[in-house]
């Protein structure tokens, strides 16, 4: 578990005198579903009340903002704003304000006029729209890593690059095997693989659920659409989800997405020109314009929908100790922290020994951009221009608890890659950067994965004999 | 307390623009002039274009970019200019005071004039929205350039370029050099984006295939690129479908367009030009900010150095007669590209300002033979210049003689005129 469920559950469980290990298949934190999505801690009236979705949405959505404050983290409570162009869309956002008032979400109806003051951008076909001035925006690999950092200076041990291949009753507990041959031994297992959570259950027990990947494809407008919206813009929410958003993630970028899509393939995170015309298609029903000379990336992201339409927060039934954190599709990461509590509720956290030396939260790496340069004048030499990264935070992206030295792991860390030019100036600098920080040859720099080294070899090498 | 850091003139980039420019300025007199550089050498992107062909029109001999850069590299240290390495600028002020972050921490410089001369950047995949996988191997041509040249390793063994402009060809003949394969080129376009003399140099002397009106319509791979699908567009660029190719490849480099780096000249709203991405600047050069001066690549994309160089020192032009103070409060007359011109620069001109001739520089739309470029006044035709062939990839200007009916005139229109068989 290296997303931000588990990242939360991770710390929940740091608090208490007993030995954690963190296991995944991934090489880096925050690399699937956490890495991919649309960046939103939802208000909370949107999930059918009297679920554990909704439960935990309106819980979550409470918590982030003091967790945000406590891990530094930039914490955007820009507020949503759900539109309806018709009559029909305008009886809905009524239903839709009766739903919030049952999950308890504090949300008012705005007319067309108030809706085009604050969001010019809007298509002016607009009659309503249904503002929620909780919804918020993280970085979610943000808070992931901060959770993690924290939780492992507290003793919480991970392993990544471990892809777990069996999971077995022992004598006492569980043995869990990876990928690697190597055998871990646990009292309790929790079950938070995302995308594989059903997968992993399977290894010990029969289920009736199924995990199926929904895909979203997104692409990011750079900066220059500052201002293009101010709110989270929803259209009207629909069987297949939440339809196609504009969301300001930075004062600079614009996330326009996602698509919604059905899929078998696990592993498929590719963008498709059906996908990206669509999503062109659609969000030109809500703007009336898109500034599409602004495109600088797109990507797509894979959501772990359950076949019970709910989150799976619950006991093994077979299997005492054995808990599972499955499906926790959209509004997973709103949800985040609602969801370590419910489960540390669940699985009695409270009855396990407290910490007596518990820490307070001191960031192992992981940089703030207000460093003094008069003490690190490597604070002052930018090496991603477009995002205004400098040489020694690139270094401290590389160390601390939660350091990486891959490519995608830095731009993760501090943006340098995030920009309009993606890296095409700094990627080489980055490159040379991490070989002789990490005292590596260039060519053992990767991308992201394991198979992923960015150059293939010197030049002149078949020439030499 | 700190002195007051204060020049004449601060020109942002130590590139050839930034390099000639004071050069040129310390030759018309100026002795406070400071260049910044975000690197940590002068030289700008010259230095990772180790091939030749620098200098022609400048020095009139063969060059490469090195050799080229070197030479104004020289007469800066022999002058005596300062400059900044490892410098960035992060905020640019309408007083014309620039905030610079370096080792010495953050620190206002204040200038009377501004030289922007940031160069551009390449478009990325993002750019032209290529649908697939996100896999290590699919990287700039530039990027690709400097790992080569600058740090001795290659990005792939197998090679396919996507877009023909020149950073893609001269990569495309450098790559081939150093034992990789270069399995093709692909154009979006019925016609190759680079320069002539690329096409022929780098492609046709080593038999590497070019792919017009074709375009990548697909990436395979998971970690590291395997493979990518090719695909004949039709005349509305749109990719024909039960045409795709696969191809295996191990990179994939885009030359898919080069754009002015302005993201400091937005932040302190400088006006930009929809058509050339640059600032829209004056007959000076001058940028629609009072002081803030624009030449080189960032003003718009030049396809040889030697022009910016010579643009540079006509941007000097402008600066010594800010300088003096000879420019008030004047009309500008609005210069607009019309049928068949892509874009032309400068966009307005001064009366006051104009000596006795002017160049606009432009660009056309689409290649054609025998074409008549002409310029009218206030709807007159003042000048027309017959050109036996012109291609979108290769920059012209036109030449005019300042008379009365121009000084008077409201508007200065360019056209493409096609000769009639």
């Amino acid at each position: 578990m290296q997303g931000v469920v588990g990242a939360f559950i991770a710390k929940e469980l740091s608090h208490y005198d007993v030995k954690v290990l963190v296991l995944d298949k991934e090489n880096d934190f925050a690399n699937q579903t956490t890495m991919a999505n649309s960046a939103i801690i939802h208000s909370g009236y949107d999930p059918k009340p009297g679920t554990l979705k909704a439960k935990l949405n309106v819980q979550g959505n409470q918590m982030y903002k003091d967790i945000c404050h406590y891990y530094k983290i930039p914490f955007n409570q820009m507020g949503s704003l759900t539109v309806a162009f018709d009559e029909a869309g305008v009886a809905r956002l009524h239903e839709l304000k009766d739903q919030a008032t049952i999950n308890g979400v504090e949300v008012e109806l705005l007319s067309a006029e108030e809706v085009l003051a604050q969001e010019p951008a809007i298509n002016p076909t607009v009659k309503m729209a249904l503002l929620a001035p909780t919804a918020s925006i993280v970085y979610p690999w943000q808070i992931t890593f901060a959770l993690f950092d924290h939780s492992i200076s507290n003793g919480v041990e991970v392993k990544l690059g471990q892809e777990v291949v069996a999971l077995r009753k022992a004598q006492e507990g569980y043995t869990i095997e990876t990928k690697s041959g190597e055998e871990f031994q646990a009292h309790h297992v929790i079950n938070c693989a995302g995308l594989f959570g059903v997968e992993i259950q399977k290894m010990i027990e029969p289920t009736e659920d199924a995990i199926t990947p929904r895909k979203g494809e997104y692409f990011v407008l750079t900066r220059g659409a500052y201002k293009y919206v101010n709110h989270i813009i929803f259209p009207l929410p629909t069987e297949r989800g939440k339809g196609v958003l504009a969301v300001p993630i930075s004062n600079r970028e614009i996330l326009i997405g996602p698509t919604s899509e059905v899929i078998d393939d696990f592993d498929d995170v590719t963008t498709t020109k059906e996908g990206l015309s669509y999503l062109i298609k659609e969000i030109k029903n809500t703007m009336s314009t898109v500034p599409t000379d602004r495109i600088i990336h797109e990507f797509a992201g894979l959501r772990a929908s359950s076949t019970r339409h709910d989150f799976i927060i619950e006991e093994s039934k077979y299997n005492t100790g054995l808990y599972h954190v499955i499906g926790i599709e959209s509004p997973g990461l709103a949800s985040a922290p609602a969801i370590a509590k419910y489960l540390a509720d669940l699985a009695a956290f409270e009855q396990l020994p407290r910490k007596t030396n518990f820490k307070e939260y001191q960031p192992t790496t992981l940089i703030t951009k207000h460093k003094q340069v008069k003490d690190h004048p490597d604070y002052g030499v930018i090496i991603c221009h477009c995002e205004h990264v400098s040489r020694q935070e690139i270094r401290d992206a590389m160390h601390g608890n939660v350091g990486s030295h891959t490519i995608k792991g830095i731009k993760k860390r501090v943006r340098a890659g995030f920009g309009p030019c993606q890296g095409g100036f700094c990627e080489p600098t980055i490159v040379r950067l991490i070989s002789q920080e990490m005292g590596i040859s260039p060519k053992e720099v990767l991308h992201d994965g394991p198979n992923s080294a960015v150059l293939k070899r010197d030049s002149k090498e078949i020439f030499k004999t | 307390m700190k002195a007051r850091k204060e020049y004449d003139v601060i020109i942002i980039g130590g590139g050839p623009a930034g390099l000639a420019a004071a050069v040129e300025a310390h030759a018309r007199g100026l002795r406070s002039i400071l260049i910044v550089e975000r690197e940590n050498q002068l030289g700008g992107i010259l230095l990772q274009c180790i091939h030749n062909g620098f200098g022609l029109h400048e020095f009139k001999e063969e060059l490469t970019g090195p050799a080229f850069a070197q030479r104004y590299i020289d007469k800066v240290y022999e002058l005596g200019i300062e400059y900044l390495l490892e410098a960035s600028v992060t905020m640019l002020n309408p007083d014309r005071s620039v905030m610079i972050v370096s080792k010495e921490g953050f620190v206002r410089y204040f200038a009377k004039a501004v030289i922007l001369a940031m160069g551009c950047q390449e478009r990325p995949r993002g750019a032209i929205s290529i649908p697939g996988s996100r896999p290590a191997g699919v990287l700039t041509a530039g990027a690709a350039q400097k790992y080569l040249n600058m740090d001795g390793y290659l990005v792939g063994e197998k090679v396919f370029i996507l877009g023909s402009g020149d950073i893609g060809l001269i990569m495309a003949r450098r790559m081939t050099l150093e034992g990789a394969k270069v399995v093709g080129v692909a154009e979006i376009q019925r016609q190759p984006n680079g320069i002539t003399r690329n096409i022929v140099q780098c492609l046709h002397d080593f038999h590497i295939p070019l792919y017009l009106s074709h375009t990548v319509t697909r990436i395979y791979g998971k970690e590291r690129i395997q493979a990518i699908e090719l695909s004949q567009v039709d005349e509305n660029l749109k990719p024909i479908e039960g045409t795709e190719q696969y191809i295996e490849v191990d990179a994939l480099l885009l030359s898919i367009g080069l754009l002015p780096n302005n993201s400091l000249s937005e932040g302190v709203g400088i006006a930009l030009s929809k058509a050339t991405k640059g600032p829209i600047v004056s007959n000076d050069l001058q940028t629609s900010i009072p002081g803030y001066f624009a030449c080189g690549n960032v003003l718009h994309v030049h396809d040889v150095v030697d022009y910016v160089v010579a643009e540079a020192r006509r941007c000097v032009d402008g600066v010594m007669h800010y300088l003096s103070n000879q420019i008030s409060e004047e009309r500008h007359i609005e210069v607009t590209a019309h049928t068949g011109l892509h874009y032309v620069v400068p966009q307005s001109i001064k009366p006051q300002t104009l000596g006795a001739k002017q160049r606009f520089y432009f660009r056309v739309k689409s290649p054609d033979h025998r074409v008549k470029i002409q310029i009218f006044a206030d709807g007159m035709l003042i000048k027309e210049s017959l050109k036996s062939h012109v291609v979108p990839a290769e920059m012209e200007y036109i030449e005019v003689d300042i008379n009365d009916a121009v000084r008077q005139a409201q508007h200065i229109t360019l056209a493409l005129h096609k000769e009639e068989a």
